[in-house]
């Protein structure tokens, strides 16, 4: 099946400064698209190109299996979502909802006008507020009822520009759970951009992280966290930030140059052959005695607890559950659990 | 005695605004304490207040045994950051790093030892010699760190220092603002508004709401027990998980469903409080729902369970099953679950 949205070697520069250098991007009928970035990767500008607000220097911007380059935003019929709220304060919630459905070339019947914003309302619960003007909500509510707009469009697409990042951490986390949860009951496709890998992993259906102006890596949350390409995607993905470690084959093991053995490495390695090795903290178990590591500093994450190692000379981090015996200056044995360790080799074999 | 100590501290503007409502808190020398809460819980005035740029309108504070009522900001011998500015772009990182220092008239043997060694504990020694436009985001926001924390006064005051950087980049600065803390030892009050932030910093997270203070406590604590149903809502993410009921006779009911035996709590309306990692799936287990979101999240998974009346939130092993749509039921960890009585919204048991 032909994908809905099909992006080919989009590249967009400001002056001397490449926002996108060729991007590549397939978004499904129904699929939830993350794109995760950090700040200044492109994220937004690629948003924009998709909508038709900005024109791409180079490449091809298919819809539904159409060429959409020379259509205007409002051809694409794309609903777009921004990070502050963009809604007119003076009208009511309802009014708010039902403007974009009052467009001149829609022609809708006043009854669709009020079963779809009727609709909305009931998806995001806000059919309370409905009589109530803009600028009387809170930022969460705001927030619904931007989404509550493009809903009511009924659009092919929606593109979503960090609609979570200026609503604090609560409200953040409970709108979340909310759109995850309707976007899955509605089956639409959405395009959804963020710096927050957690926002990220939880919501996505899969996860393309964007840097240097190109997808570094794109598949299912669980692909881009246990197998990353390579450490920049690694380090993207993930809190507390994963372990990477400059790494050889020396009798079996991946060593770092100071001597601490990280990894069993496969057998057919030669010796001497160099890599990077990924490890996340919650894949370092650490037993008490002598085993070459000192614990720098305990840092509490609530459920779990965040051990800084120095292994010989390395700095390793450990998740482990609240409430362990590690304190800072104790001796430990780190143990990796090899299977879940990524390796990066510097050259092919 | 304690280096700082606020008695009965207020704060009421002209306007009638009564941002902090009596706060006693006493802060040891080296101690990392945080002030933590939502915008408007009079964080950042207590702050302020510390700093002597507000008057406080009753109370005392002491700083090193002196009042400090009538003294200016200069006279406190407090050095603060109240966020981290931008670089001089035509100065090179060193200079950039010793500016503060050569203000305060440092000699030059004396600037560069401390240059050099501030340059060291956040990993930037490489970089002295480079224009700020040549370095990356986040050495940029290491430089300015630096900056800000080359001078040692008796007490660093900082508010939201981390507020403008995204997700990624909080994350290691956390780590290079509290080694550098540990190592200069000097006392810090730092105001956030990010738990997950407080819980790594501190030695004690103070809680905040409504210009009161909810909870004092080392981040473990307040964590594992929450003083209040504020402080189990507001700190943790997801947060507690706050199910109402009726405590009749040591047995705790929700809508006519026996759901814990032996409760220590005096009968009347009863919170029970659960972290996510406290709930988990149990054939046998009492509370009931449909499966909103099941959400992958890196190290575990976070499912939403919809029970009649509440969300709950639980957190599942990576590799467990998914939940997702399925009709399940929950159990939890008795020994864990925290009792709140609903009217004063304080913790019982």
């Amino acid at each position: 099946m032909k994908p809905l949205l099909a992006i080919r070697g989009l590249a967009k520069s400001y002056g001397a400064v490449a926002a996108l250098r060729g991007v590549d991007l397939d978004v499904g009928e129904r699929e939830f698209l993350v794109v995760l970035g950090a700040t200044g990767s492109g994220k937004t500008t690629l948003l924009r190109s998709i909508a038709g607000l900005l024109a791409p220097d180079a490449g091809t911007i298919e819809l539904g299996g159409r060429a959409a380059n020379a259509l205007s935003p409002a051809e694409r019929d794309i609903a777009y979502v921004f990070q502050n709220f963009s809604l007119y304060p003076s009208m009511t919630v309802r009014e708010n909802l039902a403007f974009p459905l009052r467009a001149p070339g829609r022609r809708l019947e006043p009854a669709v006008v009020d079963e779809r914003v009727a609709r909305a309302a009931g998806l995001l619960r806000i059919e309370r507020l409905l009589e109530r003007p803009a600028r009387r909500l809170s930022g969460g509510e705001m927030q619904r009822v931007a989404i509550g707009r493009a809903i009511v469009r009924e659009p092919r697409l929606f593109l979503m520009d960090e609609p979570l990042s200026n609503l604090d951490a609560k409200l953040r986390e409970e709108l979340r759970v909310e759109l995850a949860g309707l976007a899955r009951e509605l089956g639409a496709p959405v395009v959804w951009v963020t710096h927050d890998h957690a926002e990220a992993l939880s919501l996505a259906d899969r996860v393309a992280v964007l840097g240097d102006g190109r997808i570094l890596q794109s598949g299912t949350p669980r692909e881009v966290y246990e197998r990353p390409a390579d450490a920049r995607v690694g380090r993207l993905v993930g809190f507390p930030p994963i372990n990477v470690l400059a790494v050889a084959a020396r009798d079996g093991w991946w060593s770092t140059d100071s001597g601490a053995r990280i990894a069993p490495c496969a057998p057919d390695v030669p010796g001497g052959a160099r890599a990077e090795l990924g490890v996340r903290p919650e894949h370092v178990a650490l037993t008490g005695g002598d085993g070459g590591a000192r614990v720098k500093a305990v840092e509490a994450l609530g459920p779990a607890a965040l051990v800084v190692l120095d292994w010989c000379g390395s700095e390793v981090r450990a998740l482990v559950e609240a409430g362990g015996p590690q304190r800072a200056g104790d001796s430990v044995a780190p143990r990796v659990d090899a299977a879940l360790a990524c390796v990066w080799r510097n050259q092919p074999l | 005695m304690s280096f700082l100590s606020l008695e009965r501290v207020e704060k009421r503007y002209p306007d009638g605004t009564h941002a902090v409502r009596g706060i006693d808190l006493s802060i040891e020398r080296g101690e990392f304490v945080v002030l933590l809460g939502p915008s408007g819980c009079g964080k950042t005035t207590t702050l302020r207040m510390i700093a002597g740029l507000e008057r406080h309108s009753a109370g005392t504070i002491h700083i090193d045994g002196r009042d400090v009522s009538g003294l200016a900001p200069s006279q406190r011998d407090i050095g603060f950051v109240f966020q981290f500015y931008a670089l001089y772009p035509h100065l090179s990182v060193r200079e950039n790093v010793a500016f503060p220092l050569m203000c305060a008239a440092v000699a030059k043997a004396d600037r560069e030892r401390r240059v050099r060694e501030v340059a060291a504990s956040v990993g930037i020694e490489a970089l002295l010699e480079r224009k700020p436009r040549e370095l990356s985001g986040g050495d940029q926001q290491r430089v300015s760190l630096a900056r800000a924390m080359v001078r040692e006064p008796a007490a660093w005051l900082m508010d939201e220092p981390l507020g403008t950087l995204d997700a990624g980049q909080r994350a290691g600065m956390v780590e290079f603002l509290r080694a550098r803390q540990r190592e200069a030892g000097v006392t810090t009050v730092y105001v956030t508004h990010d738990q997950e932030e407080a819980l790594r910093l501190a030695d004690r997270v103070v809680v905040m709401d409504q210009g009161r203070i909810e909870q004092c406590g080392p981040p473990a604590r307040v964590y594992a027990e929450p003083a209040t149903l504020f402080v189990a809502r507001f700190v943790g993410s997801p947060g507690m998980n706050l199910v109402a009921g009726d405590c009749a006779g040591g047995r705790f009911m929700v809508a006519g469903a026996r759901i814990a035996d032996d409760v220590r709590a005096p009968d009347g309306p009863l919170v029970l409080g659960l972290r996510p990692e406290h709930v988990r799936v149990d054939p046998r287990g009492v509370l009931r729902g449909r499966c909103r979101l099941d959400a992958f999240h890196g190290a575990c998974r976070y499912a939403w369970v919809d029970t009649p009346g509440t969300r709950i939130a639980l957190r599942v092993s990576a590799a467990a099953p998914a939940l997702a749509a399925a009709e399940v039921a929950l159990g939890f960890d008795a020994a864990h679950a925290c009792w709140f009585d609903p009217a004063s919204g304080r913790r019982v048991a």
